[in-house]
């Protein structure tokens, strides 16, 4: 493990049910970096980033072989906290997920689960977590209405900051912009950028310019297995094998 | 390589290169008869010469635009990307090639018909070098060659040293008689061409390495 990981995966297996959809993944992710997953449907890169706060234990027949360490205590622990290891490594998802509550509520409920605050701390919490996901403008005066009433974009950054408010030192996207307009997307970019500058990013995306723009770090995945992991620019200019090459440049059969 | 799953894509890229070819071996035909030109004094060649400058600067503009379609279109990355950068350097350069040859050729013409042999020879020297290596170097991007993109790079030392002896032949035939002064400048002018169309076409091997290899040469190999 370097000195800058947040995550060390080793020889990594993963099944659902007699399905091997892992298959010996070596890599470190990085932190307060961007890495970001790219590959073919299927590839095993959304599986990959369930495991690392083991999103699949809530699925029976499904089981991760190996060894996951979050800054070196292990991921895979039968023993370990699940709902500590979810707050320390939160999840967004392809669509929005607000929660049928307020806006206010989105966060503090979240914030509830693990720490008990007095109303005017969770008043400064709410606060700094929407402001943290570029949203508190937006909705400063509209706390009560409902988070469902905001646009597919705001539901986005809402979620972003619900997984934020918990303090958490990792996130992980899963498709995040797939379901928004390009400023919607634009948006959240900027804001993935801006949160590199506090936590570990991991994303799981099919635009691969939006790995290129994003990411100093690309994963490149074909049926389970971790076929070249590396700097993107490297990636994007001369990837080292031919198999990357092909999928990135659009030659894949 | 493999195509790509859009089929349109491989065709965009085919005829970029069609274009590039088809501008070096233009540009290679203009060289020649440039220094053909210049070695037989033939001043009645020029005019075919400015001519023929003209078809590289529009396939110059074709391939700028071919390469802009391309970018915005397709948003290429690793190869893909590669080949339009370099493909666009390598326009630029041929089209330099293509003005140097030009005026290298124009140089004649207020130029007597008889010339010293022996300035004239070191003359066709240089000329008939950087000619090889435009042909080295197109040939090092056709068929994407990293050893004769160095040999392109290693050689240009050559036209250099040959340059320099050239020059030193038209100091010879000025210090004869200063009435030589206005030839003199003239020739000296068109030796400089060739030696400046030799700079680009070393660049066009360095660009052909990039394409190849994802970096710049860091020094002359």
């Amino acid at each position: 493990m370097t000195s800058n990981s947040a995550i060390e995966i080793r020889n990594l297996n993963f099944y659902y049910d007699t399905f091997q959809a892992i298959k010996d993944v070596n890599m470190d992710i990085e932190e307060k970096k961007i890495t970001a997953f790219i590959g073919p449907s299927g590839c095993g890169k959304s599986t990959l980033l369930r495991i690392l706060n083991r999103m699949y234990d809530l699925y029976p027949n499904q089981r991760a072989e190996g060894s996951v360490k979050l800054y070196h205590e292990e991921v895979l622990d039968k023993k370990r906290d699940l709902n500590l290891l979810r707050a320390k490594v939160g999840m967004i998802f392809q669509k929005p997920t607000p929660f049928p509550m307020t806006v206010y509520e989105n966060i503090a409920f979240g914030v509830r689960l693990y720490e008990k605050m007095k109303k005017n701390e969770m008043d400064q919490r709410v606060e700094w977590a929407l402001k943290k996901a570029a949203l508190w403008d937006e909705v400063k005066n509209i706390l009560n209405r409902s988070g469902l009433s905001l646009s597919g974009g705001q539901q986005q950054r809402l979620c972003i900051a619900r997984g934020i408010a918990v303090k958490p030192s990792v996130l992980l996207f899963d498709e995040p912009t797939s379901a928004l307009d390009p400023i919607s997307t634009g948006k959240i970019e900027e804001l993935i950028e801006e949160l590199k500058n506090d936590y570990t990013v991991a994303i799981v995306t099919h635009n691969m310019q939006q790995a290129a723009r994003l990411s100093d770090y690309t994963a490149f995945m074909y049926l389970g297995e971790l076929i070249e992991f590396g700097d993107t620019k490297k990636i994007f200019n001369k990837p080292q094998k031919q198999q990357t090459e092909d999928y990135i440049t659009g030659r894949f059969g | 390589m493999t195509d790509h799953i859009v089929k349109s894509y491989d065709e965009e890229l085919r005829l970029l290169n069609d274009e590039i070819i088809q501008m070096g071996n233009l540009t290679e035909s203009l060289l020649k008869n440039s220094i053909q030109a210049v070695t037989k004094m033939d001043k009645d060649a020029v005019s075919k010469i400015v001519e023929s400058d003209q078809h590289i600067n529009k396939f110059r503009t074709t391939i700028d635009k071919q390469i802009m379609t391309i970018l915005f279109k397709r948003s290429p990355v690793a190869i893909d990307l590669r080949t339009a950068i370099a493909t666009l350097k390598i326009s630029q350069d041929l089209e330099r090639i293509g003005d140097l040859a030009k005026n290298t050729a124009k140089k004649i013409l207020p130029l007597p018909e008889s010339l010293p042999e022996d300035m004239l020879k070191s003359l066709r020297r240089l000329g008939d070098m950087v000619q090889q290596q435009l042909k080295l170097s197109l040939d090092a991007f056709l068929e994407r060659s990293t050893d004769k993109t160095i040999d392109v790079m290693n050689n240009d030392k050559q036209v250099n040293e040959l340059t320099h002896s050239a020059i030193k032949e038209i100091l010879n035939f000025l210090s004869k008689d200063v009435k030589n002064l206005e030839f003199a400048t003239n020739l000296l002018f068109l030796g400089r061409n060739l030696e400046r169309a030799g700079d680009h076409v070393s660049r066009i091997s360095q660009n052909s390495y990039y394409l190849i290899n994802g970096e710049y040469p860091t020094k002359k190999k």
